[in-house]
């Protein structure tokens, strides 16, 4: 996307600012606009912020956070997106795209914390967090419900997730059913992030009924498998929902941490070339599809790479490095931008990682797209 | 597509944002990373001046708890044994040395939780060991028997608790300390195993000492120096959230001292004192701050103040459930329990940054 804005706003650097926001004029007339990426970062010993920036790596707004953001849920009706702070997280900021101000900080209620993520509702009246419930015997997952409608965000339910440490959460293309990662590691704020269940783990991704809260299906996999912690998710053009996971095992073990699950309900696990598969370590950070749906992009910040499959047959399609590298996010057609804990802006598209920009700031594992 | 008109835009805090932003330039400047001839010489500093002693110790404390522990079983007393207790103390001051090395052999086969199960916040060990001792079975004195029960029965709480715990019954006493005696050679035939699996010709000594090629553990040669870095983070974030943190509790009313490591021994405060102490070591033996030689002297001094810091926190001249039930002397374990973040910022911070290290901001603990 090549602009002319310099030409409309002839003063300087600054026109570099606007450009990522404002609409685009294009040579032959007319407006374009431009998306914006949003992203929690570290600028320093625990100072943490949410960041907006274009597709070329300039910061569009910054915000400060009382502590480390993970994901963001955004809800483009309102301008608005929610950060939530990372797992065991106790806020979740709301906050105005044009003016990066807060305009309510949620906490999760007594003897609960955020897992991380959350997703707003079609209409951007309700906002869906996944929370730890960790004040009975047992901890279990369950998805907070806040009315996001107004100015108050009280939240106003609970569902089960039917499993622990719940994790990503989506929304499905039907608008109705919420799709939640169960990754099945149990942990307790008590001790931390310590985990405390691993011989015992039963990871799942459930699909419940927003309106209802009912269980819709469930999807386990081979109990051989169960430290596989399914945690990250996305939906791909057919409206499958692919899904990367984190081993727990064996450090020698090379488990699939990629799958699919059809509308039947069923897990397909996809298979690394051979070459490949010791490049991730057993550990997948984002999953996230391309805009035309054709491709997944699934990132291993631990295995410094980024792993591209095809999303309609399943097939592996190539590995980038990206030491570092999480957050994923959609541009144009099947291209992508990735971010890294090293500053590191990279686009992603045809089998090539090219460098965008390198910031100061530290990624964290989740980078959006506002459109 | 975001759509911002020109007028929001120019009465918003973004602007103000957007001219700060680009004040700057947009790329950072990009450090050169140390060679990877010092990488590896950190390494193998690590290696063997740390990681490879502290497993031989491990064994040659195990070792001595079962001697102790024959000894003692010839005439099991209520009260534990002197001889026992001295290399009990012992044994803990070397697993200090090792239990936050959660990498390599002893993260295999369950090994870190058989030697020890902590935290166990379900209670989990004292259930089934009470479950054995309602019905002691003799199978499970059977040498190697205990090995093939769960990790939460076959480790150190489960030996502390066999051995320090209240029980006076004096019918299950000979079998309680046959039981503790199996655990101590479980222990060190774990300890054993660790030391051969490092120490082995294609060990793991030789994995991390030849990054890259087919090696798929460590690739290249910042990735060993990452396991050292990542070692001493563990090590400091174990210390909080595993040993501090749930017993402190929320506050001063709701502090659990109970759920601290070792507490029925009362060696709490000498393990964490063990734990620091490792740290300071670890970092010493491996010469990690020869990275940056700029900084060495800077951050070597600021790791030492705040390790005794954290010693002097550490240090409220009470034992540790009395601590916990004074104001002062709790504030001044919550004020150790902050110090350790200091401590952290130091290595996942300021030394990456010094050294043009990544050691992964999101790779170091994933989420």
């Amino acid at each position: 996307m090549r602009s002319t804005a310099t030409e409309r706003f002839p003063f300087g650097a600054l026109a570099d600012a606007l450009r990522a926001i404002l609409p685009f004029a294009r040579p032959l007339g007319g407006a374009e606009e431009r998306p914006v990426f949003v992203s929690s970062v570290r600028v320093g010993p625990r100072q943490h912020m949410l960041m907006l920036i274009d597709e070329r790596g300039g910061v569009v707004g910054r915000m400060p956070l009382a502590g480390r953001g993970h994901d963001i849920a955004v809800d483009p009706a309102r301008r608005r997106v929610a950060v939530f702070a990372r797992r065991p997280g106790y806020f979740a900021v709301i906050v105005d795209v044009a003016s990066m101000t807060p305009l309510a900080t949620i906490t999760p209620p007594e003897g609960h914390h955020f897992f991380g993520h959350g997703i707003f509702s079609t209409d951007g009246r309700l906002l869906y967090a996944t929370e730890n419930n960790f004040d009975g015997e047992r901890s279990r997952g369950v998805i907070g419900v806040y009315d996001a409608s107004g100015t108050d965000y009280q939240r106003i339910g609970e569902f089960e997730t039917h499993g622990v440490d719940a994790h990503e959460i989506l929304l499905a293309p039907d608008g109705r059913t919420l799709v939640i990662a169960n990754g099945g590691i149990e942990t307790h704020p008590d001790y931390g992030r310590q985990k405390l269940n691993l011989a015992e783990m039963r990871p799942s991704i459930v699909r419940i009924d927003s309106e209802t809260g009912d269980l819709l299906e469930e999807t386990v996999l081979d109990p051989a498998l169960n430290r596989l912690s399914m945690r990250h998710m996305t939906f791909d053009g057919a409206g499958n929902v692919w899904f990367g996971c984190q081993w727990e095992g064996a450090r020698s073990e090379r488990p699939p941490l990629v799958g699919r699950i059809g509308r039947d309900g069923a897990a397909r696990l996809m298979s690394f070339p051979d070459a490949i598969a010791p490049l991730a370590r057993n550990y997948i950070g984002s999953v996230v599809a391309s805009r035309d749906g054709s491709t997944i992009a699934t990132s291993s910040p631990i295995g410094g790479q980024v792993f591209f499959w095809d999303a309609a047959s399943g097939d592996f399609r190539d590995a980038l490095a990206l030491p570092d590298g999480c957050g994923v996010a959609p541009t144009e057609d099947a291209a992508f931008l990735a971010t890294a804990g090293d500053g590191r802006v990279m686009r992603a598209g045809d089998g090539r990682l090219d460098p965008v920009a390198r910031r100061h700031e530290q990624f964290d594992n989740h980078l959006r797209r506002i459109d | 597509m975001i759509a911002i008109t020109k007028r929001l835009l120019l009465l918003s805090p973004l602007l103000i944002a957007a001219k700060r932003a680009f004040a700057q330039s947009t790329d950072a400047p990009v450090k050169p990373g140390p060679s990877a001839e010092a990488l590896a010489l950190v390494a193998d500093k690590a290696i063997s001046g740390y990681f490879i002693p502290a497993y031989e110790q491990l064994q040659k404390a195990t070792a001595a708890l079962v001697a102790a522990m024959t000894e003692s079983c010839k005439n099991p007393g209520a009260t534990p044994d002197p001889a026992v207790r001295a290399a009990f103390e012992k044994l803990l001051q070397a697993w200090a040395r090792a239990d936050f090395l959660r990498f390599g052999p002893m993260a295999e086969k369950a090994r870190l939780e058989r030697f020890s199960f902590l935290p166990d916040p379900h209670g989990t060990g004292t259930r089934q060991l009470r479950q054995i001792l309602a019905k002691p079975d003799p199978a499970l004195l059977e040498p190697g028997a205990i090995a093939k029960r769960s990790a939460a029965v076959q480790g150190l709480p489960a030996f502390e608790a066999l051995v320090f715990g209240t029980s006076d019954d004096a019918e299950t006493a000979a079998y309680r300390c046959q039981l503790a005696l199996r655990i101590a050679e479980n222990l060190n035939t774990i300890a054993g195993e660790a030391v051969t699996e490092w120490t082995k010709p294609g060990g793991w000594r030789e994995l991390m000492l030849k990054p890259g090629g087919a090696n798929i553990v460590y690739r290249d040669a910042t990735e060993p120096l990452v396991e050292v870095l990542k070692a001493i983070v563990t090590g400091l974030q174990q210390m909080r959230d595993q040993r501090l943190l749930p017993a402190l509790g929320k506050s001063f009313d709701k502090a659990k001292p109970n759920r601290g490591a070792f507490v029925r021994s009362g060696e709490s405060f000498a393990y964490l004192n063990a734990s620091i102490d490792a740290i300071d070591e670890l970092v010493e033996r491996s010469d990690v701050f020869s990275l940056t030689p700029n900084d060495a002297a800077t951050l070597l001094a600021a790791t030492e103040a705040t390790s005794n810091e954290f010693r002097q926190a550490l240090n409220v001249g009470k034992p540790w459930n009395g601590a916990f039930a004074d104001q002062a002397s709790y504030d001044s374990l919550k004020r150790a329990f902050d110090v350790l973040k200091t401590l952290e910022d130091i290595f996942n911070f300021r030394f990456a940054e010094a050294a043009g290290i990544s050691p992964g901001f999101n790779a170091l603990d994933g989420d």
